[in-house]
């Protein structure tokens, strides 16, 4: 056999192949998607504990209201909606006072447009790193900025505004939601704080009805919606309508205030930042040893959870391993079935004159073809998992 | 957990990936100003930018409302404002209800210190009544649960030597932090001497105090930190005293003097002649008093310590004309 009868019988084989399109084609599909199920749960998983971990490890020490501590780092770190309960802001300055640690308060009762509002300090963007693609950070009260997916999902940028959603429905009671005026858009960081809404500690106290502003109704008296105008008297009508919201105007900025002392007022977690390793054990014993607070280890929570979430994981892996393993069975099978049921088509080669190695290679390289076929598909579908969240098995988790 | 043959496959993809989905690779805008450039320090009023200036030299770029040409007590930001603070290295803050804005502005705490707030149990109530204060109102029969106490702080600490020098020492242990450590080793001798200086006129004002002056008249509330350091008998004058005549507290004011005995009018600057002849025709002297949370002049170039060292040479005087006049 010469290099020749070689490409011919490679040649064959893709005609075989080419003819059998809907036959190969299902065969590459099961093979391929065998292959790439195991690897894109692999890949997730390793992907998930990397940027979870990342997150985790960036985030020293958490500290909250007493409780679970995976609740805690779980809401302060990825803002999941599950309420949290609340410490008394007073915490935040008593940590700072320590000059052993920067603090920086979480607030999580709000959300806008089902995004979380996390009122921060404006710190917490340097911390984490994040930076602004358009627009500028929040200054003032009412004032907000937009993770990348927020912005993207929805549209909106620097100079438009977005609306909290309210506390129920049915809670005649609750506070009016705030429209935040949304002063920038952070750049994308594939990680938590693309799907949430930035603002000042105060805005959220002021969205849950910590606090409020007043309305100078000569500021509105040309919105029809809130005053319909004024008796001959100078005496005004408001309108049935009222603005079902609150919006916070450089004006009613100066009319701010909060009922109570802002140290009593709540936030649901503290990101504690240590200056060193010394400063972080002092800290640590001292905030332990507190019954009215918990103190977390993001680290080590988020390590408990990943070691139940990667045991599911390998488990999974199993299970698809072995139904791949199955399927590859099945394809020899297949094929071993098509040689057999081709064995006139074979011999017919043969008496043409085709050798055995000739005939050896035909029969090979449409197992190789097949496999080249299911490898590239995989990898595509590989490539495609790219582009869900790092952190996806720890939502799917959570 | 890492397979040989899923790092190849990452390899292979992450050229792809990047690519394919979407890798932001554009610059954003940084939250903070770079690291390598001279650090900008903010500082609300004149004493703290005094301070930083006197210690950090050539080695910052020092911001505040005067530099602006904006007084400290007017100074009312607008958010791109309280943006370009933010972006600041280092943002000197007074405490004791100074600068009303700060109390609305979205700072970065990591990076603004308030510098009065190692005193707060020193920090004096102010009885004069704040008329900008427009938000007063109760919630419910008694008004519990209101908190409004915070314009209620008498807000001009560094007139007290020892306040200053507390002051200009948080200034100099955050400066620390944001200077390079050769830049901090060269600002040593600077701090030093300014503590120096400040306790200097921390040693004048307790003669001062030991001097027991006569009773004298505040014009304004911006000395209560000045007569506890000077162990002055001042007394607070509800009365507008450079505006022209009528003026509608010149009654109590005269009740003050026939009341106290007092011949002294402490002023923040030099009365207009017209202003002059009145508080003479009252008896009165006026002692020029500066309240330094601006400086004097646009074009004054005196450090904080100076400026105080007059004021303390003013007050001091005092004592010797008494002397002289018994």
């Amino acid at each position: 056999m010469n290099a020749r009868g070689g490409l011919n019988a490679i040649n064959l084989a893709w005609r075989h192949l080419s003819f059998h399109g809907v036959r190969s084609s299902i065969l590459i599909l099961a093979l391929g998607i065998s292959a790439a199920l195991p690897l894109v749960i692999q890949s997730l998983i390793d992907r998930g504990e990397t940027a979870t971990m990342a997150r985790a490890d960036t985030t020293p020490l958490v500290v909250g209201a007493p409780g679970g501590g995976i609740d805690l780092v779980l809401g302060t770190l990825w803002f999941l909606p599950e309420p949290l309960g609340s410490i008394p802001a007073r915490t935040v300055d008593e940590i700072r006072e320590s000059e052993l640690a920067q603090a920086l308060p979480v607030s999580l009762t709000a959300r806008a447009g089902g995004a979380p509002v996390v009122g921060t300090d404006v710190g917490y963007l340097d911390f984490r790193g994040l930076t602004i693609a358009e627009g500028r950070n929040f200054a003032v009260p009412g004032e907000c900025v937009l993770g990348a997916e927020v912005a993207r999902d929805r549209g909106l940028g620097p100079g438009d505004t977005i609306l909290t959603d309210p506390e129920g429905l049915l809670d005649i009671g609750g506070g009016y939601p705030l429209r935040l005026r949304i002063r920038g858009v952070l750049a994308p960081s594939r990680s938590p704080d693309d799907q949430a809404v930035f603002c000042d500690l105060r805005t959220s106290w002021i969205i849950a009805g910590h606090g409020h502003v007043h309305i100078d109704l000569e500021e509105v008296k040309d919105e029809p919606e809130v005053l319909m105008g004024t008796t001959e008297d100078g005496r005004s009508i408001a309108s049935a309508a009222i603005t079902p919201y609150t919006e916070l105007t450089p004006e009613r900025l100066k009319t701010l205030h909060f009922h109570g002392d802002p140290a009593d007022l709540p936030v649901e977690g503290i990101i504690v930042i240590p200056k060193d390793t010394k400063s972080s054990t002092i800290l640590s014993a001292r905030l332990e040893r507190r019954n009215d607070i918990q103190l977390a280890r993001p680290s080590v929570v988020i390590a408990e959870v990943l070691e139940r979430v990667f045991k599911i994981g390998a488990l999974l892996a199993g299970i698809l391993v072995a139904t791949g393993v199955a399927t590859l069975a099945v394809v020899a099978l297949v094929l071993a079935l098509s040689i057999r049921l081709r064995r006139d088509e074979l011999d017919t080669l043969s008496r043409i004159g085709a050798s055995r190695g000739t005939i050896g290679i035909l029969l090979l390289s449409e197992v190789l073809i097949l496999a080249g076929g299911a490898a590239l598909f995989a990898l595509i579908i590989l490539g495609c998992s790219f582009a869900l969240p790092d952190d996806l098995v720890l939502r799917l988790a959570s | 957990m890492n397979h040989p043959v899923q790092h190849v496959l990452h390899g292979l993809l992450a050229t792809g990936a990047l690519i394919g989905f979407g890798c932001d690779l554009s610059g954003g805008t940084s939250t903070v100003e770079s690291q390598e450039s001279p650090p900008r320090v903010f500082a609300v009023n004149f004493p703290l930018q005094s301070f930083a200036q006197t210690v950090g030299g050539d080695d910052v770029v020092v911001d505040s409302p005067a530099l602006e040409g904006v007084s400290a007590l007017s100074f009312d930001p607008s958010p791109e404002q309280i943006i370009k603070i933010q972006d600041a290295r280092l943002i000197l803050l007074n405490g004791a209800d100074f600068a009303n804005w700060t109390a609305n502005a979205s700072l970065p705490s990591s990076r603004t210190i308030v510098t009065a707030k190692g005193f707060r149990n020193q920090w004096l109530e102010c009885t004069h009544h704040h008329h900008h204060h427009d938000h007063d109102h109760q919630h419910g029969p008694d008004g519990e649960g209101v908190h409004h106490h915070h314009s209620h702080w008498a807000s001009y600490t560094w007139l007290d030597p020892n306040h200053a020098r507390a002051q200009a020492t948080a200034v100099i242990g955050a400066m620390q932090g944001v200077l390079s450590s050769r830049d901090a080793m060269s600002m040593r001798p600077r701090a030093t001497a300014l503590i120096a200086e400040l306790g200097a006129l921390a040693d004048q004002a307790a003669e001062i105090r030991a001097a027991k002056l006569p009773p004298i008249i505040a014009s304004e509330a911006y000395y209560p930190y000045f007569a506890a350091a000077c162990g002055l008998d001042l007394h607070e004058a509800d009365w507008h005293w450079n505006e022209p005549e009528p003026h509608e507290g010149m009654d109590s004011l005269r009740n003050l003097i026939k009341a106290t005995g007092a011949r002294h009018l402490l002023v923040p600057e030099a009365p207009t002649a017209e202003r002059m002849k009145t508080l003479r025709d009252l008896g009165l002297e006026p002692v020029v008093i500066m309240p330094l949370a601006d400086p004097p002049s646009t074009d004054s170039t005196a450090s904080f310590s100076t400026l105080m060292k007059a004021n303390l040479d003013r007050i001091q005087a005092l004592g010797v004309t008494t002397q002289s006049a018994e």
